[in-house]
């Protein structure tokens, strides 16, 4: 009773504000107070790190990628990736995720360390509260190549050149074949075209980060082969040739089309569907699609800034490859050997610079080689040629000169008369090749992929019965 | 004041009507998870019970007497005093034919498209059951089994290949090329509509752009993996577009 | 979005949240009817723990006895009231028993599993509401604190009825008929403010931008006011809520906000903190909502800054 009546005592006081208002006033104010000391006392939990490649082997081309669990403020990450040993590159933001390329390719054998200083913002404001920092470990390049060659169906495997025991790695598991296939030039992925049902061909796509194939365009009534990548790795040119499957018609002639791998989407080079076209080539800077068009005879000069073509006549119908610089592009040209009945191949280089697309030879018309293949090394200022010398019959093999872009002149690097040589893949650094050898004479010979180097003279067999070796970086 | 009980009791007698009628023809699927099917016609049959009672008192009570059921005792006297005689007052009786009047007026119409707008779309659903999905053959899951089983896998990559048969509504915003890309849609309720969860997967094909918003599609294809704003998700790809009716269950239950 | 694609939108939404509310209500009402009938004013006075805060925490845990969700938890306090429990036990109840029931662990672990969110949305409700309920018992006299109804209710009757001799027995068709007459008072009483706040609900959904609220997702701080705007408006029922709570936590909300989500919304939302007005005083119905927003938003951004997962 005693505390009845204080508390009515109370309550006569407090008349407007009883015991109980006061007491959820002062609670309130005291929630009031403990929400703004933790809004002050801060932030303890950050953002944090969902994904960070690479991990493990990493080409020397490699992308660092970091993803968050939020969208990153671009500004605050400057200065706060650094490698060790210290690489330049450049540094990128694209919503959640940073991307930090090389400048130049990494040491190869070197483990890097990276370091993501503590500090990166979110675009709401949290921080990265701790460095975050791994190793990787940069492998040498490898070279890829197709085989069996003497059975029916091919698949892609891969080859350490520079260790002389290796074992050739199986990279693809496919029941009706690989047909063709390009290497993205930061090495991370490859994409290849395999053969499906009914002679269609898909485009498949080959992850080394991951070591994962997954379908990047299922062509079912047409055959999707040759395909190109775009350097940035966007985009992927192809031919595509209709099946006429419901019509019987059989294969038709093939197509320049264009796949977004990011999304998929696929569509014609040219919206004119009786554009035909073969052997898409891209400019190092991604900019220029090169492709030989039959019914213009030529090859047709696709650039993408200003959706302008150009025509370079040739009725060789070959394509053949842009310097690392951007600058040249070769094809071939028949020519009679003045005063003989010999013909021979040599090559033209077209300034695809130059507004008029000037053209010039690499070697004299009266040069009596025949040049049959030819390879751009990195500086654009000297090429691998296969070449058949003068002397020798057409039978016989085809062997390596380096030739020097200015002068013509060339030096004899691989030249064995009972081999023939060819598909040449320079290496990144340019001081290595793969190249195929056949042996001549030989019953039972299969192409073989063979190893250069170009600084210590050194020639080794990688591996037998295998073709189109491609470098990986 | 006996106007007031009569209206009363037929409010109730209607809205227990009106809740048993949209579970017999189904309508109820618009509105709640199935799972409170039941809930919703115990609450149909108490309606009807409390308004019959109420019908049987007003007619065994003597005209003029309002305050008193006949030969009980009065116990609701302070009640009466302060809450208007236990009657409710018309703005009440109002407020609750308000569910009536928009049942029965307007036509019944499940969410589609245009609730998206302000209640959004999820790509992934981080719900409860996915490991169950795995377990249902590929042709055979729903858009909300797809969704599960993406969001629960580890290796997204898996799903690259595998046949999909799913029916949903098309939905696109800004983020879809429309000519290309459409959204599968479904709403899954796991209450009722308020808490409706729009999710999808992606289609691609080469039709979508002749699809209308909203429309009803059946579409049969393969999932592959690919990049969608920067993100690489499990993407259907169409060997087959129909259009087919609404489905009697617009919502997916999780 | 033109006029009558709103209207239909809004109508759609009503009447989803109305069936499922009222279905609950009605459900409460019975429940609430089976107290009527079965509990008795000393059952209570004898099972209650002496100590208040005994008293209040066993209030916060009567859930597991009447599973009820925050539609139907109110005519069943309004009931207990009318039995004699402590206004403080009560709103112990009455915050807590729409998460602690078994019915809430059983859909909250079906959501998450068993980890920080369903232990934090337990013992973060039970907090809250042993809170709420000791300020409450700061006030014991239910006079100052109770709608009239509800009290009139308590002082005159209807705990009364067996013990009540001096009245004439009822036959059973008068009881059937007057507790009809009762329900079907409680139902309208209770009625217009579900009504009222499932127009409120479906209306905020209708017009304003989800989207707009998950852009908040990010910050530890914004994200949990936003979930409790969500938790208020969407006024979905707790039995469920988890599993919409799963699909914030897509959008990006951090675990913190998820609890602000799961611990508010049951206790306050449009359509329960309207009908609560139908036991509590105005002012009260204001504590009631105020002290868990501040409550669930400490914790959910104390949590968000402070605690790695």
């Amino acid at each position: 009773m005693a505390q009845k009546r204080s508390l009515n005592w109370i309550g006569y006081t407090y008349s407007r504000f009883d015991r109980l208002d006061l007491g959820v006033g002062l609670t309130i104010l005291a929630l009031l107070g403990a929400i703004l000391l933790t809004l002050l006392r801060g932030d303890h939990v950050g953002i944090s790190v969902r994904r960070f490649l690479p991990q493990g082997l990493a080409s020397s081309q490699t992308v660092i990628q970091i993803a968050f669990d939020e969208p990153l403020d671009p500004r605050s990450v400057e200065g706060k990736l650094s490698l060790t040993p210290e690489a330049a590159g450049a540094l990128s933001v694209v919503g959640n995720q940073l991307e930090w390329r090389p400048n130049s390719p990494l040491q190869q054998g070197q483990v890097y360390t990276v370091r993501l200083e503590a500090g990166v913002r979110a675009q709401s404001g949290r921080l990265l509260l701790e460095a975050h920092a791994w190793q990787f470990r940069v492998r040498a390049p490898q070279v890829v190549f197709m085989a069996p060659v003497d059975q029916p169906v091919q698949n892609l495997f891969l080859i350490d050149p520079n260790q002389p025991d290796a074992q050739p790695q199986q990279l693809t598991f496919s029941e009706l074949g690989v047909l063709s296939y390009d290497v993205l030039p930061d090495g991370s992925r490859i994409v290849y075209s395999e053969l499906g049902e009914l002679r269609t061909a898909h485009l498949r796509l080959y992850d080394l980060r991951t070591n994962s194939a997954l379908t990047l365009l299922e062509c079912r009534t047409a055959a999707c082969t040759t395909p190109a990548w775009r350097p940035d790795g966007n985009v992927v040119a192809f031919e595509r040739s209709e099946l006429n499957l419901d019509t019987g018609a059989g294969p038709g002639a093939p197509r320049i089309w264009l796949v977004d791998v990011n999304t998929g989407i696929s569509r014609p080079l040219f919206a004119d569907n009786q554009r035909l076209g073969y052997s898409p080539r891209w400019s190092p800077d991604g900019a220029i699609l090169a492709s030989y068009d039959a019914n213009v005879g030529g090859i047709v000069l696709f650039d993408f800034e200003n959706n302008r073509e150009r025509l370079i006549r040739t009725p060789q119908g070959e394509v053949g490859q842009f310097s690392p610089d951007g600058r040249w592009l070769f094809f071939p040209k028949i020519i009679q050997l003045a005063g003989t009945t010999r013909y021979v191949a040599h090559f033209v280089l077209v300034d695809v610079q130059s507004e008029l697309l000037v053209q010039r030879d690499l070697i004299p018309d009266s040069d009596p080689n025949n040049d049959v293949e030819l390879a751009w090394l990195p500086d654009s200022r000297r090429l691998i040629a296969t070449r058949r010398p003068p002397e020798i019959t057409t039978m016989q093999g085809a062997q390596l000169h380096l030739i020097d872009l200015e002068t013509g002149a060339a030096t004899p690097l691989v030249t064995d008369s009972d081999y023939s040589s060819g598909q040449v893949a320079v290496s990144p650094s340019g001081e290595q090749l793969a190249f195929q050898r056949f042996a001549l004479g030989q019953s039972g010979a299969r192409p073989q992929i063979w190893f250069y180097d170009l600084n210590t003279s050194e020639l080794r067999l990688l591996v037998n019965n295998a073709t189109l070796p491609r470098w990986l970086p | 004041m006996r106007t007031r009980r009569w209206f009363q009791a037929a409010l109730m007698l209607l809205l227990g009507l009106y809740l048993l009628e949209t579970l017999l023809t189904g309508e109820i699927a618009f509105y709640i998870n199935e799972r409170f099917n039941w809930l919703a016609g115990l609450a149909g049959f108490t309606l009807l019970a409390l308004g019959t009672l109420n019908v049987i008192a007003l007619l065994s009570e003597p005209e003029g007497d309002e305050s008193t059921l006949q030969g009980a005792p009065d116990l609701l006297p302070a009640a009466r005093g302060v809450a208007h005689g236990g009657t409710a007052r018309w703005y009440v009786l109002a407020l609750l034919s308000l569910p009536l009047i928009l049942g029965v007026f307007l036509p019944a119409q499940p969410l589609g498209a245009a609730a998206i707008n302000n209640s959004g779309i999820a790509f992934s659903l981080n719900v409860s059951g996915g490991d169950q999905a795995f377990s249902i053959a590929p042709t055979q899951r729903n858009v909300l089994d797809w969704v599960r089983a993406f969001s629960s896998s580890t290796n997204i990559d898996e799903f690259g290949g595998q046949p999909a048969d799913l029916i949903g509504f098309v939905y696109r915003d800004v983020r879809f090329d429309e000519a290309a890309e459409f959204m599968l849609t479904r709403f899954t309720v796991s209450c009722c509509v308020a808490d409706a969860v729009a999710i999808g997967v992606i289609v691609r094909s080469e039709q979508a752009g002749g699809l209308a918003a909203d429309s009803w599609v059946r579409v049969q294809g393969r999932f592959e993996v690919r990049d969608f704003l920067g993100q690489r998700m499990p993407i259907l790809i169409a060997e087959s577009i129909e259009s087919v009716a609404m489905p009697e269950r617009p919502y997916l239950f999780p | 979005m033109d006029f009558n694609t709103q209207l239909t939108l809004f109508s759609t939404r009503f009447l989803g949240i109305f069936i499922e509310a009222v279905s609950f209500l009605l459900l409460g009402t019975i429940v609430s009817g089976l107290i009527e009938v079965f509990v008795r004013k000393e059952d209570i006075a004898r099972f209650m723990p002496r100590r208040p805060f005994a008293a209040i925490a066993a209030g916060s845990f009567l859930g597991f006895l009447f599973p009820v969700c925050e539609c139907g938890v109110v005519p069943v306090t309004r009931k207990l009231y009318q039995k004699g429990l402590p206004v403080s036990v009560g709103v112990a109840f009455l915050l807590a028993a729409p998460v602690m029931n078994p019915i809430v662990f059983a859909s909250t672990y079906a959501a998450f599993g068993f980890g920080p969110i369903l232990i934090g949305r337990f013992a973060i409700t039970f907090i809250m509401a042993v809170t709420v309920g000791l300020l409450f018992s700061l006030e014991r006299s239910p006079v100052k604190l109770l709608q009239p109804r509800a009290l009139m209710a308590m002082a005159g009757g209807s705990g009364k009825i067996a013990p009540q001799l001096d009245a004439p027995p009822l036959t059973f068709g008068q009881g059937l008929l007057r507790a009809a007459r009762v329900a079907t008072d409680e139902f309208f009483d209770m009625g217009r403010y579900l009504v009222m706040g499932t127009a409120l609900a479906a209306a905020m959904q209708t017009l304003f931008s989800q989207e707009q609220i998950r852009a908040l997702a990010s910050d530890p701080s914004m994200s949990a006011v936003a979930m409790a705007i969500m938790a208020f408006v969407l006024s979905i029922c707790s039995t469920t809520d988890a599993i919409l709570a799963l699909s914030f936590a897509n959008f990006g909300f951090p675990t913190g906000s998820l609890l602000t989500f799961l611990t508010f919304g049951p206790m306050v939302d449009i359509k329960a903190t309207l009908m609560y007005l139908s036991i509590f005083k105005r002012r009260l119905v204001i504590y009631l909502a105020i002290l868990p927003l501040l409550m669930s938003l400490l914790f959910g951004i104390f949590i968000n800054l402070n605690v790695r997962f």
